[in-house]
């Protein structure tokens, strides 16, 4: 009851926000800006053009709000414009470069120490990715992306996707020996 | 499935997390939202601005060039009524005739009596006269009643033009006519006066100098004069107040345009 409570509650506030009521935009903006700055941190790594994104994001949600139905959840349709909204920061400013080259084989990242690592600690191995690499892995590995659907978002080959995604995870194993090295003198 | 949790535990963890914005973000984000609001607003009343333009253009533009069209039909018009004018004047004169030639007062039957002939006679100038002047009168007022018409279109059509100096070349134009053909029908209207004071003078004459005796007579010139007086100014001021109602009305039209 209290989940159909809330729906019903969020309905009317994106009915609300989408005539223009500023409460009911504020009230939508102070559910979800938590989470979709967290989303736009995934793949920008300074936190003042983070906030920047997300507020780009959440410009276009209000302006196109009429556009939304209500046939999926509203986090997922923002998450979507988040998501959109950081690539094209990172095209427009960093000018990442996707390696079209190179066969890719299966890779999984095995964490041989089986450590609990924190949010913060994966975000800092997720940031010392390159921008091409870190965008696909994000992707596909938290997002949940297909190939075929980043193929289409970043305009490149399902092959140039899952080659992107078989770098990544090479760097980020790699990157984990060596802190595992480093803090236990093991691999 | 061992080599996927690695990636299973940073989604985990990605998804729980939370970051709180700045104070600010807020404000940034709400006056983003104002100015875009101001700007969806100003394309409405410039989308709405622009359809009345338009739609007064087009009307304006119709309307010119119906009031074009119109010109020439109205240059036609006044050639008609002078037309018009001119029957009534004939079949006055016919009946000024045969009323002359009609007896029905003890006096015309005294001069029937006195001459034999069959007098047109002068006493019946009066009656005669009269319901023929009020019929005059009364056909030249069905004939003047239609030129407020034709003032009223020409100050309609008028109207219509966008600039004040198509409307002055129009006007102008118009209200000579006007005037040519008051003109006219004074210059018809001595005409016939002349004609009638010309039969009853001859028909004076003539009985006079067939009975030779002084019958009693009538000044047929003063008399036609008299009803002359009576009907003349009420004609000029008829034509010459619809001379002025529609130069007034133009003038207004002009002026309630150009504001």
């Amino acid at each position: 009851m209290k989940v159909i409570q809330l729906f019903r509650n969020e309905q009317r506030l994106i009915k609300q926000a989408s005539a223009g009521v500023k409460d009911a935009q504020q009230k939508l903006y102070e559910t979800h800006s938590g989470k979709m700055l967290s989303v736009c941190r995934q793949y920008v790594k300074d936190m003042h053009h983070a906030e920047e994104v997300m507020l780009n994001g959440f410009m276009k949600v209000f302006t196109h709000l009429k556009d939304f139905k209500a046939e999926g959840s509203f986090e997922g349709w923002i998450r979507k414009i988040m998501v959109r909204e950081a690539i094209s920061f990172l095209r427009t400013h960093k000018k990442f470069q996707l390696d079209e080259s190179g066969a890719f084989e299966s890779f999984e990242v095995v964490d041989p120490l089986n450590s609990a690592l924190d949010v913060e600690h994966i975000q800092n191995l997720i940031d010392n990715l390159p921008e091409g690499y870190r965008m696909v892995f994000v992707m596909y590995a938290v997002e949940g992306y297909k190939h075929s659907e980043i193929s289409k978002i970043l305009n490149i080959s399902e092959g140039t996707s899952k080659s992107q995604l078989f770098k990544a995870r090479k760097m980020l194993q790699e990157q984990l020996n060596l802190q595992n090295k480093a803090n236990y003198g093991t691999e | 499935m061992a080599p996927n949790k690695f990636e299973d535990h940073i989604r985990t963890q990605l998804e729980k997390r939370r970051i709180d914005p700045s104070n600010a973000s807020w404000e940034k984000l709400s006056a983003r939202l104002d100015v875009q609001e101001t700007k969806s607003n100003s394309k409405w009343w410039l989308g709405i601005a622009a359809a009345l333009a338009l739609g007064l253009i087009a009307i304006t533009g119709i309307n010119f060039f119906e009031g074009s069209f119109e010109g020439p039909q109205v240059a036609e018009e006044p050639i008609n009524k002078e037309v018009e004018i001119e029957k009534p004047i004939e079949i006055l004169e016919e009946d000024s005739k045969t009323e002359i030639a009609e007896t029905d007062s003890q006096v015309k039957k005294e001069a029937i009596q006195l001459n034999d002939v069959g007098i047109p006679e002068k006493i019946f100038i009066n009656k005669a006269t009269a319901p023929s002047a009020q019929k005059r009168a009364s056909q030249q007022s069905i004939a003047a009643s239609s030129e407020p018409k034709s003032t009223s279109n020409i100050s309609e059509s008028v109207v219509m033009p966008i600039q004040s100096t198509i409307i002055e070349h129009k006007i102008s134009p118009k209200l000579d006519e006007v005037v040519v053909v008051a003109d006219i029908k004074e210059v018809q209207i001595q005409s016939v006066t002349n004609e009638v004071d010309a039969l009853l003078l001859e028909a004076s004459s003539s009985t006079s100098s067939s009975i030779g005796i002084q019958s009693y007579s009538a000044n047929a010139a003063a008399l036609l004069k008299d009803v002359e007086v009576e009907l003349e100014p009420t004609f000029r001021n008829k034509v010459f107040e619809m001379l002025k109602d529609g130069y007034v009305k133009a003038k207004t039209a002009v002026v309630t345009r150009n504001n």
